[in-house]
Formats: C-alpha cells, sequence, structure tokens
C-alpha cells in the first residue's frame, strides 16, 4: 500500500477528532459522572485533546522530508 | 521429343525462342496469350512452360496456378520469363508454383542450359 | 534590541519555537481573565476558544502553508491586501476588509483595555469602579491607553517598508507568551494545590453544589454553541489580524508550521488546564460576593494576600492584553494605511508628482494616525460599552466580525470560480449581519439605542428581531447570529461568484493562487531580504512559457556564452538573461514582473502595484497577438500538409512511371539480345534467316528510339518547356498529307478509308508538325485496331460551335468504358495488381492529348463495345477567319 502524504495524513486527523470532539459523539462522555472525583466531560475533552498533540507531534515529527 | 510451349504476346520474343528451342531438340509450341497458351497445354501436356507474366486476357500466374493444380499437367516445369524483376516479383511467382524465374533482357545461352536441366 | 540582533545573524527568530511561541499572542486578556469568568458562568463551553485552533492545526498545513506562500511571491503583508490581491487588486474590496477588521477588532481592543484597567483596580486595592462614565482626565485608562499609542508607534513604525519584518517585535511576543504561561500556571498551581488539596478536591467540592455541579457538563441547550463557537473559533485562528501578522507576514521558514501545528495545541491545553479550576475555586470561594469572575484570577490570590504571586499574575495579564494590543494595532493600521487612505491619498495624483522621499515621510504620519487613532476609539468603546459586558461575550463578537473574511478567503484559496463581485457581496452581507444581530444589540443594552427594536424587530417586524432573525429560535442569540451571517455570506459569495464573470487579471491570480505550489515549490523557504534566487525557479518559470525544449536549449546557450556550467544558485546574469527571454513572449514589462516574483526583492515599492495593474492590460494584448500567430501558424501548417501530400502523390506517380517505361525498354531489349546471341552461335543459320534476325534487331531498335522520344517528348509537355511553333494551319491540308505518308500501311492491311473533309474550315492556329503527330497517330490506331478482315477508317473534319473538330473512327472492337480514360494516360494504369495489358498502350495517346491541349482543345474517345472507336479533338477557331479556299 502506498505510503500516505502528510495532508492526507492530516485530514483524517483533523476529521476523526473534529468527530470526537463534537455531537453527537461528545455526548457519549457528556455525563455528570466523576471518575477520581474529576468530571468526566472534562477528562474526556482534555484526554482526547492531549492525544491528538500526540499524535501531531508524531505526525509531523516523524515525517522530516515529504509534505 | 520433349514438348515444350511458350507463351508470349510479343511476336519478335516467340520468334528467337521459337527458333533457339527448335535448334536445341524440343517441339516447339507457341501461345499468344494465357487462353491460348491453357488450350495448348491441355492438348500437348508439355514438359516445360516457358511464361511471360504481362498478357492480355489471362496472365501468367493464372496459367501456373492453373498448371500446377491439374493433375495431368502438374508434371511441367514452368519457368516465368518476364520484365517484372523487383523481388516481390520474383517471390510471387515462385509462390503461385514456378519452378524457375528468369528476368528480361535474358541470355540465350543461359536460358537454354536452364531448359535442359529442367526437361 | 531584538530586530538589531536580528540584522546581524538571525539566528534568534529563525527558530520553530520562537515562531509556535508567537502564535499564543492569541490568547490575550480573554484568555487570562476572561476565560475563567466565562468557565465560572458557563462550564464547559469556553473550552471551545482553544478547540477550535487546535482542531485547525491540522489543516495549516495545507490552509496556511498555502497561504504564506503566496504571500511571500506576492509580497503580501496583510488580509486586506491577501483578499483584494486574489481577487483582481481592486480598491473597493481592500476597503471594506478593512473595514470589517478594524470594526471588528475595536471591540476586542476595548476588552484589553478594560481587563488592563479592573486588573489594576484589583492590584492597587482600589475602591470597585462605577459603571458610569467616569472623568476622561482622570481615568488611568485613558494614560494606558495613550502609552500604548506610543509604545506601538515605536514598535511598529520605524520604517515605512512594510514587507520588513519585526524581528524584535516576534520575540518579545514569543517571550511573553511564555511568560503569560507560567504566571498563569503559576497562580492556577497555587490555586489548584495551594488552596485546595488538587483538582479531585475542587472538583468534588463543586459538585456538592447543584448551580457548580452542572457546569461540568453541556446543556443541551448549548450543544449549539458548541458547534458554532469552534466553527468561529477555528476561523479566527488565522483570520484575526494579529494572527496573520505572527502566523503569516512574520513567518521566516515554511517549515516552521511542522513545530508549530503540535507545540500550539500543547501550549493551549496547558494554559487551560487550571481554568475550570479557579473558576470553580473563585465560585466555591466568593460565594455570595459580587466579585465579577472575570477577576478570579487576581482576586484570589489578593484574597489570600500573596502580594508577591498578585503582582506577577498582574503582570502576566498586562502583558497579554498590551502583547495583543501592540501587535493587533500595528496590522489594523497598516491595512487602514494601504488600503484606506494610500489608494485615496494617491487616486488624485500621478506617480511623477511624488517625490519617493516625501511618500516616506507621509506614509510614516499617516501609520502612526492611524495607530493613535485606533487606540482612541477603542478606548470610546470600552468606556461606553464594554464595561457592562463580560469579556468573552464582546471577544465573541470580534471572532464572528472575523470569520465574515472566511468564505472569501478560504474560496480564494481553492476555488478559482470565486469572483471579486462575489467576495464582496459575501462580505457585506456577512458583515451587515453580523453588525445587526450582534453590535446593535451591546448598543442597545449600554442604553444608547431605544430596547424595543429589540423586542419588536427593526420597524416592528418580528423577523428582523435581532436576536431571532427571520425567527430562528432554535439557537441561542450567539449562535443564530453566525449561523445567519455565515450562511448568507456563504451564499451570497458562491452565488454572485458563479454568476458574475472574471476578469483577466482576476483569473491570473485565481490561477496564482491557487495553484502556488505548483509554481515554485522551492523559494517559499529562502530567508527574507537574502537576494537567494534558485536556478531551478529561472528554469521552471522559463519552461512555463517557453516550453521544456526551447528553455534547455536556451539555457544551454546561455551556459556557454558565458563560459560556466550548472549552479544551484542563479547569479544576477542568469535572471536577466531569462528576463530578456520571457520578454520576447510576453513583453517586457510582464516579464519583468513574472521574473521578479521568482527573485526575492528588500524593496516594496508602491510603483511596482501600479504597474501590476498595467501589466494586466499589457498581458492580454499580448495574449491577442500570440493567439493571431497561432492561427497564422495553423493555416501555414495547414497549406504544407496539402502541399506535402500533393508532393507525395506526383512522387509516387513519377515511380509508377519509370517503372513502366523501364519495363516497356526491356521488351525491345529482350529481342535484341536474344537475336544478337543467335546471330553468335548459329552460324548455320541460312541468309535469309540472318537477313530476317539482322531486320528485326533494326527494328527494335527502332522502337526502342521511338519510345525514348515520347518519352522526353512527354516530358517537355509536362515541364512546359515545350514550344509550339504556332501558325495559321489549314486543317484539312495536314490531314491529307498524313493520308498520304499512311497509304503504303493502308495498302498493306487492306483498310479502306473514308474521307469528309468539309470545305470551309477557317484556318486554326497551330504547330503542322505537332498536328500532324496527332493526325498520324490516331490514323494509325485506327489501322492497327479495326477490323482485321474487313478493316475501315472514316475521317472527317466539320466546323460546330465555334471549333474546328476532327473524328477518326474505326470498325474495330472498340475501347471499353473503364479503359477510355486510362488510354490517354500512357502507362498510368500501373497499379502493381494489374497484370493485364490493355490493348494498345503506349505513351502515343498520351502526347497526342498534350499536344491538342497546348492547343487549347481537347481529345477523347467515344465508342461502344464492338462497335468501333471514335476519337475525336477540337481546336479553337479564332473569329477572325480569312476564308482559305481549296
Amino acid at each position: 500500500m502506498q505510503q500516505p502524504s502528510l495532508k492526507s495524513a492530516l485530514l483524517i486527523l483533523f476529521a476523526v477528532f473534529a468527530f470526537l470532539l463534537q455531537f453527537p459523539l461528545i455526548s457519549i462522555a457528556n455525563q455528570e459522572h466523576m471518575i477520581s472525583n474529576i468530571p468526566q466531560l472534562y477528562l474526556y475533552i482534555f484526554g482526547t485533546w492531549l492525544l491528538m498533540i500526540v499524535l501531531l507531534g508524531i505526525l509531523l515529527e516523524r515525517n522530516r522530508l515529504n509534505p | 521429343m520433349k514438348k515444350i510451349l511458350i507463351v508470349d504476346d510479343e511476336p519478335n520474343i516467340l520468334l528467337s525462342l521459337d527458333f533457339l528451342m527448335k535448334k536445341n531438340g524440343f517441339e516447339v509450341f507457341i501461345a499468344r496469350d494465357g487462353e491460348e497458351a491453357l488450350d495448348i497445354a491441355q492438348r500437348e501436356k508439355p514438359t516445360i512452360v516457358i511464361l511471360d507474366i504481362m498478357m492480355p486476357k489471362v496472365d501468367g500466374y493464372e496459367v501456373c496456378q492453373f498448371l500446377k493444380s491439374q493433375a495431368d499437367l502438374s508434371h511441367a516445369r514452368v519457368i516465368f520469363l518476364s520484365a517484372k524483376s523487383k523481388d516481390t516479383d520474383i517471390q510471387k511467382g515462385y509462390d503461385v508454383g514456378a519452378d524457375l524465374y528468369v528476368t528480361k533482357p535474358f541470355s540465350t545461352r543461359t536460358l537454354v542450359k536452364q531448359v535442359k536441366e529442367l526437361a | 534590541m531584538g530586530e538589531r540582533q536580528a540584522r546581524r545573524g538571525r539566528s534568534l527568530v529563525n527558530n520553530p519555537y520562537i515562531y509556535s511561541l508567537s502564535l499564543a499572542v492569541f490568547c490575550t486578556a480573554w484568555t487570562y481573565y476572561g476565560s475563567v469568568g466565562q468557565a465560572a458562568q458557563q462550564g464547559i463551553p469556553f473550552l471551545t476558544t482553544y478547540l477550535g485552533p487546535t482542531l485547525m492545526a491540522p489543516l495549516w498545513w495545507i490552509v496556511l502553508r498555502k497561504i504564506i506562500r503566496i504571500c511571500k511571491v506576492q509580497r503580501i503583508t496583510t488580509l486586506a491586501d491577501f483578499i483584494s490581491a486574489r481577487y483582481g487588486n481592486t480598491i473597493w474590496l481592500g476597503v471594506l476588509v478593512t473595514t470589517v477588521c478594524v470594526l471588528g477588532i475595536l471591540p476586542y481592543i476595548s476588552i484589553q483595555l478594560k481587563a488592563v484597567a479592573t486588573s489594576l483596580d484589583i492590584l492597587l486595592e482600589n475602591p470597585a469602579p462605577d459603571k458610569s462614565v467616569t472623568g476622561f482626565a482622570t481615568d488611568p485608562a485613558l494614560f494606558i491607553t495613550i502609552a500604548l499609542a506610543g509604545f506601538t508607534i515605536l514598535f511598529g513604525t520605524r520604517r515605512v517598508d512594510v514587507t520588513e519584518r519585526h524581528e524584535g517585535m516576534v520575540t518579545a511576543i514569543a517571550f511573553e507568551s511564555l511568560f503569560k504561561l507560567l504566571a498563569f500556571l503559576a497562580v492556577g498551581a497555587y490555586i489548584t494545590f495551594g488552596i485546595f488539596n488538587g483538582f479531585g478536591d475542587i472538583f468534588s467540592q463543586a459538585s456538592e453544589l447543584p448551580s457548580l455541579r452542572e457546569l461540568f457538563t453541556l446543556d443541551e441547550s448549548q450543544y449549539a454553541d458548541w458547534f458554532w463557537l469552534t466553527l468561529v473559533a477555528m476561523f479566527a485562528i488565522f483570520l484575526l489580524p494579529r494572527q496573520f501578522q505572527v502566523a503569516v507576514k512574520e513567518n521566516v521558514d515554511e517549515n516552521h508550521l511542522r513545530r508549530a501545528i503540535w507545540l500550539f495545541p500543547l501550549y493551549l491545553i496547558l494554559i487551560n488546564l487550571f481554568v475550570l479550576p479557579i473558576a470553580l475555586g473563585g465560585n466555591l470561594l466568593f460565594q455570595g460576593q459580587s466579585v465579577d469572575a472575570d477577576t478570579y484570577v487576581l482576586a484570589i490570590p489578593q484574597f489570600f494576600s500573596q502580594n508577591g504571586l498578585t503582582l506577577f499574575t498582574f503582570l502576566g495579564g498586562l502583558s497579554a492584553a498590551t502583547s495583543m494590543i501592540i501587535v493587533s494595532t500595528i496590522a489594523l493600521s497598516t491595512m487602514v494605511n494601504n488600503n484606506l487612505l494610500v489608494p485615496i491619498w494617491l487616486s488624485g495624483k500621478s506617480l511623477q508628482e511624488l517625490k519617493r522621499k516625501r511618500i516616506n515621510r507621509a506614509l510614516l504620519n499617516s501609520r502612526r494616525l492611524t495607530i493613535i487613532g485606533i487606540l482612541l476609539f477603542a478606548y470610546l468603546y470600552f468606556k461606553l460599552v464594554s464595561g457592562q459586558f463580560s469579556l468573552v461575550s464582546i471577544g465573541i463578537v470580534s471572532f464572528v466580525a472575523v470569520a465574515q473574511l472566511a468564505p472569501a478567503t478560504l474560496g480564494g484559496l481553492f476555488w478559482k470560480r470565486g469572483t471579486h463581485a462575489g467576495a464582496f457581496s459575501g462580505l457585506l452581507v456577512g458583515f451587515g449581519v453580523w453588525f445587526y444581530t450582534l453590535i446593535l444589540p451591546t448598543i442597545v443594552q449600554a442604553e444608547l439605542l431605544p430596547a424595543d427594536f429589540l423586542e419588536n424587530g427593526l420597524f416592528g417586524i418580528s423577523a428582523l428581531r435581532p436576536q431571532s432573525l427571520f425567527g430562528l429560535t432554535v439557537f441561542s442569540p450567539l449562535s443564530q447570529a453566525i449561523f445567519w451571517s455565515l450562511l448568507l455570506n456563504t451564499g451570497c459569495y458562491v452565488g454572485v461568484s458563479l454568476c458574475t464573470r472574471i476578469g483577466v487579471s482576476e483569473r491570473k491570480q485565481a490561477e496564482l493562487f491557487v495553484d502556488i505550489f505548483r509554481y515554485s515549490p522551492r523559494t517559499a523557504s529562502a530567508l527574507e531580504g537574502m537576494k537567494v534566487v534558485q536556478a531551478a525557479d529561472i528554469q521552471e518559470l522559463l519552461t512555463k512559457f517557453l516550453g521544456t525544449r526551447q528553455t534547455e536549449a536556451s539555457l544551454k546557450t546561455f551556459y556557454r556564452q558565458y563560459q560556466t556550467s550548472y549552479q544551484p544558485k542563479a547569479d544576477y546574469r542568469l535572471v536577466s538573461y531569462a528576463e530578456r527571454l520571457l520578454a520576447g513572449v510576453i513583453g517586457s514589462a510582464s516579464a519583468h514582473v513574472m521574473v521578479m516574483s521568482v527573485v526575492r526583492k528588500d524593496d516594496l515599492r508602491l510603483e511596482d502595484l501600479f504597474q501590476v495593474l498595467d501589466e494586466s492590460q499589457q498581458l492580454v494584448y499580448a495574449n491577442q497577438k500570440l493567439k493571431q500567430k497561432s492561427e497564422e501558424l495553423e493555416q501555414l501548417s495547414h497549406q504544407l500538409k496539402r502541399a506535402n501530400e500533393e508532393l507525395k502523390k506526383i512522387d509516387h506517380l513519377k515511380d509508377e512511371f519509370i517503372s513502366t517505361v523501364t519495363h516497356e525498354m526491356r521488351t525491345p531489349i529482350t529481342s535484341i539480345r536474344a537475336f544478337c546471341e543467335i546471330l553468335q552461335d548459329s552460324p548455320e543459320l541460312s541468309d535469309d534467316e540472318q537477313e530476317q534476325f539482322l531486320t528485326t534487331i533494326i527494328k527494335e531498335t527502332d522502337r526502342m528510339e521511338r519510345l525514348i522520344n515520347q518519352v522526353l517528348d512527354l516530358e517537355k509537355f509536362e515541364s512546359g518547356k515545350q514550344k509550339l511553333n504556332l501558325q495559321e494551319v489549314a486543317m484539312n491540308d495536314i490531314i491529307q498529307d498524313a493520308l498520304k505518308s499512311v497509304s503504303q500501311l493502308l495498302k498493306e492491311r487492306g483498310v479502306t478509308i473514308q474521307v469528309n473533309l468539309s470545305a470551309n474550315l477557317p484556318p486554326v492556329q497551330a504547330d503542322p508538325d505537332r498536328l500532324t503527330q496527332v493526325i498520324l497517330n490516331l490514323i494509325s490506331n485506327a489501322i492497327k485496331f479495326c477490323d482485321s478482315d474487313n478493316g475501315q477508317v472514316r475521317i472527317s473534319s466539320y466546323l460546330v460551335d465555334g471549333v474546328v473538330k476532327v473524328n477518326v473512327l474505326d470498325n474495330g472492337k472498340g475501347v471499353p468504358a473503364e479503359s477510355q480514360e486510362m488510354i490517354f494516360e500512357g502507362f498510368f494504369q500501373a497499379h502493381d495488381q494489374t497484370t493485364k495489358k490493355p490493348i494498345g498502350s503506349g505513351l502515343g495517346l498520351t502526347i497526342s492529348r498534350k499536344i491538342i491541349e497546348h492547343h487549347q482543345g481537347r481529345l477523347w474517345v467515344e465508342s461502344e463495345p464492338n462497335q468501333g472507336a471514335k476519337f475525336s479533338f477540337t481546336l479553337p477557331a479564332p473569329r477572325t477567319a480569312k476564308k482559305l479556299t481549296y
């Protein structure tokens, strides 16, 4: 399989996280539930956020050459 | 005596070949076109046929093909004698079954030798 | 100082970390104070402002990189320039964009001022200021504003050259971003871990209060806001003037984007980590007290008398506010200057009138005035309006304003069909809706407008209620404002674009924008200011206009001429050589612009701008000429093709002719040779036989000579070298003479001949020898082919229809229809397949026809099978005919 270009990888990343952080998907975490005393939604958003940053970092630092 | 049929629409060529072959011991028959040639051939069943190609009514190729296709005539040795000298022409001559292809102008001495060999 | 250093080594700013941090100018007092305020009242939705940019980050590689590349190549420095350049460089679009930006950002600046003023009050523990308009003279905020104006002028207006980067400013911003992050993290950590016992503690304490617990989740009514606010924030991250400034204009290296795409979101997540805890903490601590939630960040440490931390925090907020103000004001003032003031000022004057020095000075001064003006208006807005609203609610209004630029910008980047009219109308409509639905209500609430227009709509029409336009009540007022403004904006943009034609320079710009990556992939990462030109780019440019082969050939010539070889960096000789080459194709002025677009230059001259507008005219003209030339070329090549085909046909005929003639020659040669050999080899021949053979040889020799003469004759007629010896000739005399010469032949063949010659034939202009040749040819043919037993030949001549006509008839087998033309073509029956010789082929008739045609006559045959053949020819009879009597 051909290596996907940086451009398309970024597009996919955007699409995935846009879905994760918008309705309806976000409503799954939108409960008044606390996980070790931290609101679930808060954790979900920050967790997803952090995950996105990490993935972006990996993608961009690995992909030194090809746009 | 072996029979030889000479076919050409040029009278002078017929004259020269007629003299030549008679001198070398053949019984000579002449035809001025393909149609005449086929008539004589079927009648006399010659051993050798010297055939011009460009002739009115029936051309040399057709005569040769006919001769070679007939069981009682296919023994005849066909010699094409023609001014058509391109490689394609010569190849076509052999393709239709000729035994020899001689281009005009020809040498009488060579032709006599070749005819004697084929006879 | 940073600038001096920058000029020396550029080591400081050419750094992806500096770039990424400079983007954090996005986080202003809004982030510092306002987020906490918003979180304290609404909870989670404050994150939309930061999730938007985070989601947009991966798309920067496509969108932002393209914008950066375009701006580098076209030397664009502001957003107004960008949009205006894309859509044909017209003035009005630039004016509109500038207006939208200025009016949109003024509120944003005003909330910074508010934050500074308020935080100062808290720091100095002043009593809460009353909301009414205080005396201006003693208002500390005014002094702050003036100070900031001075600072901005210092920072931003050293030179006129807009393209020169403010690298000192960028470095300062980067450090400031770091500083405010640290300050915020410090106070956040203090509150979370110092006052409370960590995140868990704050949240669990808050969860005991239902009013606070509901801040943990999103309410259904907040779903729409969540979406629209995220979308608007996505646009803001690159459309806000200050963001455009740091992200695009100040960008040194495209590849810095790689780092920024993940570093910036990382910054955002860090600075937002403690926001909700601080908000909840404040809510918990100040329950029942009327403390403005926007101030929690400062109020809490102060409450606990942490003076050092309070000061640190205050400075963090101050730096956040001031960096926003400075960068935004510089960006806005540049826009106002370039797109509003200068065009108006220059429109009346010709370039010769203005000396360069005066322009510089004037531009500088107008910039400074603009800065002061903007800040003063921001101050006024703060005083009159902002004081009454939360920071974020005003800030979002600005976001929505700049979001109106999104359709035109994104469309301009990816859609070649977007036109100037579309962009203008879309922007105008969007801006109008924005103003109506977001600004007016705030003015109403500031009691500067009657309130019932809010309740009942404009002129009492409820569909025109600003907060639920066209009756849309499903969204909150904010969401519906965003929805309608963007919808109508995009609708107009697309709709009007599709309905209008694209101008020539617009189309050129559209291509240059949308296809920018196709044109010069290597130039964009070159450092600004260094005259770095890649030879590869020059080659690419040339290939675009000259084609690959021509370009390679021209380059070879160049290298040979200057006795050098290919080098990656093009020197000035190559550049000017390329320019000369291009000038031959598109004209010198346009060639210059094209080449300069590839070469980096230090100076931006306004003259260049005007020249660009001029170019497009010349380009159109050159294009038309090119089209003409190509049409002519097409015609020529068509003609050439036809001539070539003719030549091929003639060549083919010539080959056939040669092969047939040589074929014909071989027959007599064959006889001659055969008889010669026979004579040699046969001494026994009788005298008679010898005589016969020798005669034959001679006859055949004659035959050959005849043939050769015929061919030569024919050649003379074909090539037009034949000279006719025209005299007055009596047709009948010729015929009689001819008959005399064939009388012997007639007798030999036993052919009877009938002669019917009309008595009063007028004389004709003819060559008598040639005419005789024709008659002899026809008669001898007739004799040859007439019936063998009872041969009859008839000749007649008469005058008919003003021509002299001669007929020669025979009673032979006739000429078949398919041969009736061929016999006049001599040997031209030659297709190799034909081995059947038509009887009587030879050149005689061909030559006869040629002769008759050269006498302006006609020669043809009429014949039915077995009913003989009738050969006829005609010759024109001149009217002044002397009657000859016989």
